[in-house]
């Protein structure tokens, strides 16, 4: 029997919707992009790993900082859909963002360029992007992050140990703050292991930003960036790794990198990968079944 | 994987055909890092009246074909279309490009629909992932800021995909159509309030710009020729010697045994050293740390190779023996 409550720190309040400032800093094109950041840029956001807290077979919840995750395993089970692999199971993932609370909006709302207007007075409506399209947008980043999860955890799982059986993950992201395939990624295999799931390891997962600081010339490699950070940032790097066996699963780079920096940063990832781990692995062994009895894993 | 064609492999195939990678001998006979030549048809070289590109309706269009030994081919069409719209609130300056692939054959194979949608979906998220930002000089599509930016629309049909290497030829395939995309001068005609003072907010579109009618003043996309070019390394693993085999250009039987691919978006300008736009690794294998800086500096190294392997095909009559001989309805 699961417990049957979970707390969430900070959420009492959602993140702060400002439209205006947004709107401002774009037509001031000259206003520095320094954002404050209170914590060393090598050092993560306030960390909370919680596990078994739904009904599902096995289920863990991520907060990292204000992006907020949770996971549910459902399986092995049979499937009667259209084709059964006889040889190895499969694994089957799905994200699915809370609507309209889930999705950072201020990156949606007048950001959609859209075709001319037909006549002035429709002019002013027709900046908004409409609730339809958010919707698809969401589902396209919905449907990627899914590929993205599902290939960084399909190595870790012996499919061949679950011919004809589907393992489904559910993702439901709760709040977006930045980092979120990270958060994905490490609720999926807490999620994995609290379902008892045969893993050959557990998969850790770190995003940085490399931003250009103005002031000197060398950039800033932040790792564990928020939303605002992200939207700032010259280029983000996330890797996923294999925490034991030290292999990449998913290794993304988007935005222009010298080889140097590029090596920096996955090198940042993976010092963050490496504590992610560890702080993954005593939520773990610090999790008790209501019966009072301890998993044992062996991580 | 790339797409719904992908293969079925027994498990000695795939061994033959790692150890063969193993001795630097593929199943073609080419060397892990060799890359097939492919043949792009643009628009006429010539300047006879005869010549015209593929697609003639749309502002630039091209087509590649990629065929291998026997009768394998992967042939790509893609087309550009420019409008004119409202850009963003959040860009004023810029324009916007979106890139779009559709595989519309596959979706007649005997694949299941799920899979297939799902795989189609793959190519279009990864190129427009890779490419979308890294094509063109976004803020030359501005025409008046806060008011009218061209919007550049990128359509690639995938026709054939048989010889594998889908998404380095759609790359190739776009830089082709956009480097032979002419975008219409537009002029913005004047707008001055009577009394002289502020400008009126810009109404509908048919009074506000002015299309030069002269061909001579369209230009090409600024920055395409610093676009970046996409190499997708594909890593196949030895079970014998526990070891890992980087392959450039892969055929679709390489893809079908592969351990997993890296797709990289190198920037190489002339006089700068060459920078990794974007990267993206698909597929399920796990690659261990030492390989990511060889992959890296495998995709680096190629793109002088990628961007120099291909001959132009000119005139019509090519075109017409090249629809002839490639576009069997099967």
């Amino acid at each position: 029997m699961p417990r049957n409550y979970a707390s969430l720190s900070n959420c009492y309040k959602p993140l702060p919707f400002n439209l205006a400032q947004s709107q401002q800093a774009s037509t001031t094109t000259t206003v520095s992009k320094k954002s404050k950041r209170d914590r060393a840029s090598h050092e993560l956001r306030v960390l909370r790993l919680e596990l078994g807290i739904t009904s599902a077979t096995g289920s863990a919840l991520v907060e990292l900082g204000h992006t907020k995750v949770l996971c549910q395993v459902i399986g092995p089970t049979t499937t009667s859909t259209t084709t059964v692999n006889m040889e190895e199971g499969t694994l089957e993932c799905q994200v699915q963002y809370v609507p309209n609370v889930g999705y950072p909006i201020t990156s949606l709302v007048g950001a959609a360029a859209s075709g001319l207007a037909l006549s002035s007075e429709t002019q002013q409506h027709a900046q908004q992007p409409t609730s339809g399209r958010i919707n698809t947008q969401i589902g396209g980043v919905e449907k990627e992050l899914a590929n993205q999860v599902l290939s960084s955890l399909a190595a870790a799982v012996p499919l061949k140990a679950y011919p004809k059986n589907v393992i489904q993950l559910q993702l439901t992201i709760l709040q977006d703050d930045g980092s979120v395939m990270s958060a994905c990624t490490i609720a999926a295999s807490l999620a994995l292991v609290n379902a008892s799931i045969e893993v050959y390891d557990m998969v850790t997962s770190a995003t940085v930003a490399v931003m250009n600081d103005e002031d000197t010339t060398q950039p800033k490699l932040l790792a564990d960036p928020t939303y605002s950070e992200l939207e700032q940032a010259d280029a983000v790097v996330t890797l996923s790794l294999l925490a034991n066996w030290k292999e990449v699963t998913l290794w993304n780079q988007s935005g222009r990198l010298s080889s140097t920096l590029a090596n920096e940063a996955i090198s940042l990832c993976r010092d963050g990968c490496r504590s992610m781990h560890k702080f993954m692995r005593n939520a773990l062994l610090d999790f008790e079944e209501p019966g009072g009895q301890k998993t044992t894993t062996q991580t | 994987m790339a797409s719904g064609l992908a293969l079925q492999l027994s498990e000695s195939e795939k061994l033959y055909l790692i150890d063969g990678c193993a001795d630097n001998c593929r199943l073609d006979g080419r060397e892990r890092e060799d890359i097939r030549q492919y043949t792009i048809v643009t628009s006429s070289e010539t300047t006879s009246a005869d010549g015209h590109p593929p697609l003639m309706l749309s502002n630039g269009s091209a087509r590649l074909i990629l065929s291998s030994s026997g009768s394998t081919s992967t042939h790509i069409l893609c087309s550009v279309k420019v409008e004119v719209m409202t850009p963003s609130q959040s860009q004023p300056n810029q324009g916007n490009l979106i890139v779009h692939v559709e595989d519309s054959l596959a979706a007649n194979s005997s694949l299941s629909r799920k899979k297939n949608e799902e795989d189609r979906n793959r190519v279009q998220s990864i190129i427009s992932e890779l490419l979308a930002t890294n094509l063109i000089d976004l803020e030359s599509l501005c025409i008046i800021p806060y008011h009218y930016a061209f919007n550049v629309s990128v359509d690639v049909e995938i026709l054939s995909g048989t010889a594998g290497s889908i998404i380095d030829a759609c790359c190739h395939a776009i830089r082709a159509a956009l480097q032979n995309t002419l975008l219409p001068k537009v002029v913005p005609s004047s707008i001055v309030n009577d009394a002289g003072t502020s400008m009126d907010p810009v109404g509908s579109s048919s009074s506000d710009l002015m299309l030069e009618s002269d061909l001579s003043l369209a230009q090409t996309p600024s920055g395409i020729d610093n676009a970046a070019v996409v190499v997708t390394v594909t890593v196949c693993h030895r079970a014998l010697t526990n070891s890992y085999l980087l392959l450039l250009d892969a055929s679709l039987e390489e893809e079908a045994c592969c351990f997993c691919q890296v797709h990289v978006a190198v920037d190489a300008r002339e006089g700068t050293e060459p920078t990794i736009c974007a990267l993206r690794k698909t597929g399920n294998g796990s690659l261990p740390w030492e390989l990511l800086p060889e992959i890296t500096a495998l995709a680096v190294k190629a793109v002088p190779m990628a961007k120099s392997s291909f001959r132009v095909a000119g005139s019509s009559r090519n075109n017409a023996s090249l629809l002839q001989t490639q576009l069997d309805i099967q």
